[in-house]
């Protein structure tokens, strides 16, 4: 069954960022070893340390509970994500992991309501759960 | 946002407006005052829903319709001037930006257009303002 991605959630740092949200993306990567030895024609590679970077951005709100109030103060900083790609309900699937907050950017248009973005490393594995 | 309660928080800020007739609904009958002008909020042009997840925000397209009177004469010019001027009390914009809304989050004027509608047989100038609006998605 396809899946619309509106229904997505994010706590960051244990604060809820989601309606003030639009995208997000999760990705999962693996370092790449080339193992080639001698007497095969052609390359053979194996798996390494896992890592992966975690994107959101969205349109700014102001106040407490607004993404520049949550992240502004957390550059730097390595703290919990939550995120729910198909909401929240039994049987959906949850991810949890740590992540270095290493970019936050504001975006102020003359013609448009103010964005924002903010990009983060994953520190950690990611640990995948599903709701009960 | 609950659009009835757009509609009545635009049309109290249009009633500041001196002489300015408003009609908070898209009625079928306008009347234009002798020495003013009408303004209706007529329905909307399109609603987006879920800019942000969890229903976080909605955006909606609505427009404001003055009508003023005789496109041929010098006092519909200038009242319509008047209008769309940047300021002075009886400025479209000034009176519909400024923050403090409770039925939604901001109102942007983001431009106007002019016609000449036929109301009952007469043509009649009027102003088209177009408005972006947006307000929490879940409605409390």
């Amino acid at each position: 069954m396809k899946v619309h991605g509106k229904d997505t959630e994010i706590t960051v740092d244990g604060d809820a960022i989601t309606t003030a949200t639009n995208s997000s993306q999760l990705d999962r990567e693996a370092d790449e070893h080339d193992i080639t030895c001698y007497g095969v024609d052609d390359y053979e590679y194996g798996g390494g340390l896992r890592k992966g970077a975690f994107t959101m951005s969205g349109v700014y709100a102001d106040g407490a509970t607004g993404p520049g109030a949550i992240l502004r103060p957390l550059i730097g900083m390595v703290v919990p994500i939550v995120r729910k790609p198909e909401g929240t309900g039994t049987g959906r699937p949850q991810e949890s992991f740590s992540a270095l907050i290493k970019k936050y950017t504001e975006t102020n248009p003359v013609a448009g309501y103010i964005t924002w973005q903010c990009d983060t490393t994953r520190s950690g594995a990611i640990t995948d759960t599903t709701q009960s | 946002m609950k659009l009835i309660d757009v509609w009545n928080e635009m049309a109290a800020r249009l009633a500041t407006i001196p002489e300015l007739r408003v009609y908070a609904r898209p009625v079928g009958k306008i009347d234009i005052p002798a020495h003013g002008a009408a303004a209706i909020i007529p329905y909307p042009q399109a609603v987006d829903f879920d800019l942000t997840y969890g229903r976080g925000s909605d955006e909606l397209d609505q427009a404001v319709v003055v009508a003023i009177g005789n496109p041929e004469s010098e006092r519909t010019a200038t009242r319509l001037a008047a209008f769309i001027d940047g300021g002075g009390g009886t400025s479209i914009k000034e009176v519909l930006e400024p923050t403090g809304y409770t039925s939604c989050d901001r109102v942007v004027v983001e431009r106007a257009e002019f016609d000449v509608y036929t109301m009952a047989g007469t043509p009649v100038m009027v102003a088209i303002f177009y408005c972006k609006i947006i307000g929490d998605g879940v409605t409390a």
